[in-house]
């Protein structure tokens, strides 16, 4: 278990600040986790002269998620910071450049929340559909990442 | 090998593997397949022949695993493993898909 610490939105930028004051210089990870009540952002820093590591979490309602951007702290969160956008829907207050990174289509559902329906995945075939001799099931089982409402809802549709 | 501070790549010990495709179920990506068949074996002094799967084929498409591990954690005869070999480019897509045949080389 990595020792984390967990705090307030409203205090992410001074603590990030205060981990920078503190040595941790170096920004190691900066992601974001659909807990889809909240969205979690993480963040991992490191002081480069003993490889200590901290590692900083906080919690945004999902209704309002929405956080200071710590683009000032390190320019390199600024790229970071516009993927957990993209693909998680969180706002960063006081970002330099809040342009998408990755996505290119405006219409793109954040593509890493547990929301958002997979097409693609509903048309390739899984290879886990093979079931093993031993493991027949009654029910067809789903492939993992797809969900039975968004079937329910191509087939409904295509019918 | 988890305890590595990189993750290399992924070697299959064919003969532990009994085809369970319980990791071909958990992986995310969708990048491991198995081809198998079942045969009947009949052993000394077993009154019925016992059927057991007999893998065909395994393959891992490195192209789209993520390295998230989940297969290794899975399996639950322990015939998948973290090898430290990362040196396996190919100069086409179909090349970053390995068979049982290089899986199984990473072990040595
Ligand atoms: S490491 Fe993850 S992505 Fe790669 S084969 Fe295993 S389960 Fe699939
Ligand atoms: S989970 Fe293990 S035993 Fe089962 S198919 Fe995969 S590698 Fe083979």
């Amino acid at each position: 278990m990595i020792a984390h610490q967990i705090v307030p939105p409203d205090e992410w930028h001074a603590q990030a600040q205060g981990a920078v004051g503190a040595g941790f210089t170096f920004l190691d990870l900066l992601a974001g986790i659909d807990r889809v009540e909240e969205r979690e952002l993480v963040l991992r820093v490191v002081n480069p002269e003993n490889d200590e590591a901290r590692t900083l979490i906080t919690r945004v309602p999902a209704s309002d998620p929405r956080v200071p951007s710590l683009a000032d702290l390190w320019a390199g969160a600024a790229w970071q910071e516009r993927e957990i956008s993209e693909m998680f829907d969180v706002v960063f207050d006081g970002h330099p450049d809040p342009r998408p990174l990755l996505t290119r289509d405006e219409s793109t559902e954040p593509p890493l929340l547990k929301s958002t329906a997979l097409p693609e995945r509903l048309s390739t075939p899984w290879p886990g559909a093979a079931e093993a001799q031993e493991r027949k099931r009654r029910r067809p089982q789903l492939p993992p990442g797809v969900r039975q409402e968004w079937v329910d809802e191509a087939s409904g549709g295509s019918a | 090998m988890t305890s590595l501070p990189t993750r290399g790549v992924i070697a299959l010990i064919p003969d532990a593997c009994t085809s369970c495709m319980v990791c071909v179920q958990e992986c995310p990506t969708w990048c491991i397949t198995i081809d198998s068949h079942v045969e009947q074996v009949s052993e000394e002094g077993a009154r019925r022949p016992r059927s057991v799967s007999v893998l065909d084929r395994f393959t891992i498409d490195f192209g789209l695993c993520m390295y998230c591990g989940i297969c290794v954690d899975a399996c639950p005869f322990d015939a998948l493993e973290w090898r430290p070999q990362h040196d396996y480019p190919a100069d086409t897509r179909a090349g970053l898909v390995q068979g049982t045949d290089q899986l199984a080389a990473w072990l040595r």
